[in-house]
């Protein structure tokens, strides 16, 4: 019954409100002809034309008001009231344009930072990944005592035999590889992947098919899919890359597909390569060796994510009592596939968001001391609108729509500098951070600017309309319009308070993260990487036997060695800081053998004769490499301190065995150098073992080159040596060591230099707001300063007052500020390196320079306070 | 004669309906039986009955027409609509509820 009502009302209450003119015309028509009607009974009767028209009207009653009742029946009166309330409001604005564009402008402000924040935020954590059914991806990798180790691919092929609970399970891993057979040798970042993965990600092909489960099998040749970006630079078009056949690493490898733009396999690669044949390998097969394979599994519907675990947990535990050696104490551990690409950032995000957040507020009361100090000026429109009976309710909303309308107008240039910043932020292009790309204004930012731009109108609106209705005001007509200062008050006061202790917080948060970055920049890392220049070096397996490896490094590093300029070129396979290391379990010799994967683990590093010196790492005991130290001699190893202290606290380790367990020989420990740091500055010094580089050279390493102080750039004459060395080897980009090391620490520098940008406006909001505030006061009581001066007192006298009471306002802010401080610190805690969350040193220079800006932002007012002529201010009304 | 007393609104949305489920009419009609059929008893000020008719079309009980009169003038006719016709039906019933509830009360004899 009640959907028929509505099948009638709706189409007619829309017709009112959308063909006014009509239904306004047709109202007239109406009433005219009952009117004449009316008259032509009469006239018809015998009365006087002129006497019955004016009979009829009268019968009638007031025509007017009859119209007005028939079209509140229609209910379309509050919207036209809304209507009439946007016009009154556009029009009120514009007479006053100069407070118009500064409230739209700090509106525009701080809607535009929360919708750049959110648009970032929406595509790097909120969003969906890309990928069918994305809820059911879960990413598996196995774990030991010590943390999480990658999957051995044997295992990984038993839990894709035995596990129940998946409908399709792929194993995928990063990897670089060295491209012959197109014009130059190329390096390229890849993956290798099985059939599964393309179906997981819902890859879609440009050209020729996926990899098949066929090439998975050990046996088959290797086959590659390319992506299109890669093909379109190297071959004519995607149809002519596919059947080619290229070198991968040294082996050949078959094109058999190109991806389309917009697919990806979990991670960004030029080139996805069939397992092929390194499942074939004898490291492979071991299910001691965990090689950077990540496992990606679909859940069944309706089987969750605790129950999968649980099953495997159940599998690896099967595992571990079948292979003891290996898989004793080995668990499975498995993530959502969105959590974990976006764990990491949440604190970074959140610390952001909250920020822009703190920023939002501060305009918002910004603007609403702005509107609160336009009160007074009105009150004699307002006081006549309510003595013409307008409600205290319909005043409230037509202020509270002049500030919505004000918060739209900010909302929309918001979302335009808002697109202007998420575009800039896209162009930096922050390594390390997924999906920043995808981040733009799509319909989501919109909807949330909107209600952003909404909710803040009303919320900031309220105190000046609640201000703006109070009985005084009526009284303030009857006193002629002198009534004392209305307008700010305490309200105003309140709002200053709250804008001062607001952007104290942004300050402090600023000022803790700028004090751990300095920290940071100041770490020892346990070389120095100054001047030094470095570069990687990848050799492909299949035609750099162990021989041949051996004797490239021996030749090359000599040749660097001597070098005009040239004070010192060493190698290793992983360089310090930037996290490339390969760790190891290891055991050492006269101490009890753990099970496998009970054991210690550490990086084991070959290094060069001349590393230690190229990098100027101290020797702390014992002695470096050298020559002595080549193939065939006793095995021989320096470690680092940690790991010195680590086995033998007391005494010393010189002399002592370890071994990475197996087959692998005892190596004995020769020298002591001092802690470095492996993957980060921020985190602890690891435990390190570095082998001679003769005696087991690594395929991937980096080079290091000392140059004399003020030699010429190197970098030219090192790209050539190695281009002889072998001319099919791609070279990557020769850096500075110093250039890498700073580069691990971008991610906390964007975040501190938007944090810091924060701080500054949320300083410059509150400074005006301040400065507004007393600015007005000062207006407000020029007759009263005028008097005293007249009086007597002195205009520092009256300076002082000005200041006093501005710094009451910043002292209060102030104090608000340090209360809420510890709850917001904590949020940030895990971001901070080397300060607590309660550092005393931030607070206090946080405080003194809130402080300060508000003094200097007082000085003004309290200046015009002190040059009040006080004839004029008497006499004036 | 005294003079008749106002209408409560509620009547005059029952009586309009009526009027109206008879045959379609314009406003100044409505008027006019209205005080044919009452023999003068009931008078709506003709300016309260314009605001009662757009409120029974805006709950949707009648529906607007505009048509041309015997006089080719063109006017507002108003029609009952179905759910119209079932209001009527309905408050029909509860007025005589009520006035038979009226009636037995003001039946009692003094005492």
């Amino acid at each position: 019954m009640r959907l028929r009502h509505w099948w009638y009302t709706i189409p007619l209450r829309l017709r009112s409100l959308v063909c006014r003119r009509r239904v306004e015309r047709d109202l007239d028509d109406e009433i005219r002809f009952h009117l004449e009607q009316q008259i032509e009974a009469d006239v018809a009767r015998g009365l006087d034309p002129g006497e019955a028209r004016y009979a009829a009207l009268r019968a009638f009653g007031g025509v007017e008001q009859r119209k007005e009742e028939c079209r509140d029946m229609r209910h379309v009166r509050v919207v036209d009231e809304v209507i009439q309330d946007v016009h009154y409001a556009v029009r009120s604005l514009r007479r006053s344009p100069g407070f118009a564009v500064a409230a739209i402008l700090i509106m525009a402000l701080g809607i535009g930072a929360n919708s750049a924040m959110f648009s970032l935020i929406h595509a790097v954590l909120l969003r969906d990944l890309p990928y069918p059914d994305a809820d059911r991806l879960v990413r598996m990798v196995e774990q030991g005592n010590n943390g999480p180790i990658w999957v051995a691919w044997p295992d990984y092929v038993d839990w894709r035999a035995t596990a129940r609970s998946f409908e399709s399970m792929g194993a995928v891993r990063q990897e670089g590889f060295t491209v012959n057979g197109l014009k130059d040798p190329v390096r390229v970042e890849g993956q290798r992947a099985t059939a599964e993965i393309f179906t997981l990600a819902g890859a879609s092909l440009a050209a020729g098919r996926g990899l098949t489960s066929r090439s998975d099998t050990p046996g088959a040749p290797l086959e590659a899919v390319l992506s299109q970006k890669f093909s379109r630079e190297h071959f004519a078009n995607d149809a002519s890359a596919v059947g080619r056949m290229i070198d991968v690493d040294g082996e050949s490898c078959l094109i058999v597909g190109v991806l389309s733009r917009n697919s990806r396999l979990f991670m960004d690669a030029d080139i996805v390569v069939s397992f092929g044949w390194l499942a074939r390998l004898p490291e492979w097969q071991s299910r001691g060796n965990h090689f950077r394979t990540v496992a990606i599994g679909k859940l069944k519907p309706g089987v969750s994510a605790e129950r999968a675990e649980a099953e495997m947990q159940q599998i690896a535990g099967a595992l571990a009592r079948t292979y003891p050696g290996t898989n004793s104490g080995v668990r499975v551990a498995s993530t959502s596939l969105h959590e974990s690409v976006v764990g990491d950032l949440r604190p970074m995000a959140l610390t952001l968001a909250a920020a822009v957040g703190l920023l939002l507020l501060i305009a918002c009361a910004n603007v609403a001391s702005l509107l609160l100090a336009r009160v007074p000026a009105r009150r004699r429109e307002l006081a006549l609108r309510m003595t013409l009976g307008a409600g205290r309710f319909r005043i409230a909303r037509q202020l509270v729509t002049e500030s919505v309308v004000l918060a739209l107008a900010g909302g929309a240039a918001g979302l335009t500098i808002g697109s202007w910043a998420v575009g800039f932020v896209r162009g930096i292009a922050f390594r390390g951070i997924p999906r920043l790309d995808t981040a733009g204004t799509d319909w989501a930012v919109v909807g949330v600017t909107f209600a952003a731009s909404l909710l803040t109108g009303v919320f900031f609106g309220l105190a000046p309309a609640w201000r703006g209705t109070r009985s005084e005001i009526s009284e303030s007509l009857q006193q002629g319009g002198r009534a004392a200062s209305i307008g700010t008050g305490r309200l105003g006061a309140a709002l200053t308070i709250a804008e001062v202790a607001l952007s104290l917080l942004l300050l402090i948060g600023a000022g803790l993260l700028m004090r751990s970055f300095t920290h940071l920049l100041d770490v020892d890392p346990g070389f120095n990487p100054r001047g030094v220049l470095a570069v990687q070096l990848n050799l492909p397996a299949a035609r750099y036997p162990e021989a041949r490896t051996r004797q490239f490094y021996r030749q090359l590093l000599e040749r660097l060695g001597s070098l005009p300029g040239v004070q010192s070129a060493g190698a290793a396979r992983s360089l310090p800081v930037l996290g490339s290391g390969w760790t190891s379990g290891y055991i050492v010799r006269d101490q009890p053998t753990p099970a496998a994967a009970d054991r210690p683990s550490a990086s084991f590093n070959p290094v060069s004769g001349d590393y230690f010196r190229t990098m100027q790492i101290r020797l702390l005991e014992g002695r470096p490499f050298s020559a002595q130290d080549r193939e065939g001699a006793p095995p021989v190893v320096v470690v680092t301190r940690a790991f010195a202290r680590r086995h033998w606290p007391e005494g010393t380790a010189i002399g002592r065995q370890v071994s990475q367990g197996g087959d692998a020989p005892w190596r004995t420990v020769v020298g002591v150098v001092q802690d470095l740091k492996q993957s980060s500055l921020e985190r602890d010094c690891g435990a390190e073992v570095f082998l001679p580089l003769d005696q087991s050279p690594p395929l991937k390493a980096g080079i290091v080159v000392r140059p004399h102080d003020r030699s010429p750039d190197l970098a030219a004459a090192v790209r050539r040596e190695l281009q002889a060395a072998d001319p099919t080897l791609p070279i990557g980009a020769l850096a500075s060591m110093g250039d890498l090391v700073g580069e691990t620490l971008v991610s906390r520098r964007a975040t501190l230099a938007v944090l810091c940008l924060f701080a500054a406006l949320a300083l410059v909001l509150a400074g005006a707001g301040i400065y507004g505030v007393l600015s007005y006061s000062v207006a407000q009581r020029t007759r009263e300063f005028g008097i005293r001066m007249a009086l007597g007192a002195s205009a520092t006298v009256l300076i002082g007052q000005v200041l006093w009471r501005g710094a009451r306002l910043a002292l209060s802010g102030v104090a608000v500020g340090v209360l809420l401080a510890p709850i917001l610190t904590r949020l940030i805690s895990t971001q901070l390196f080397g300060v607590g969350s309660l550092d005393p040193i931030t607070f206090v220079a946080s405080g003194a320079t809130v402080v300060g800006l508000s003094l200097l932002a007082c000085w003004i007012p309290a200046r015009r306070a002190s040059v009040v002529d006080p004839v004029q201010a008497i006499r004036a009304d | 004669m005294s003079k008749p007393p106002d209408l409560v609104q509620g009547t005059l949305d029952l009586l309009l309906l009526k009027l109206l489920a008879l045959e379609p009419l314009h406003g100044w009609a409505i008027s006019q039986r209205l005080k044919q059929l009452s023999s003068d008893m009931l008078q709506v000020s003709d300016g309260s009955l314009y605001p009662a008719l757009h409120k029974l079309e805006q709950e949707g009980w009648i529906k607007a027409e505009w048509r041309t009169t015997e006089n080719s003038r063109r006017a507002k006719f108003y029609a009952l609509t179905p759910l119209g016709r079932a209001k009527l039906r309905k408050e029909t019933a509860s007025w005589a509820r009520l006035s038979g509830a009226i009636t037995s009360v003001l039946r009692i004899e003094e005492a």
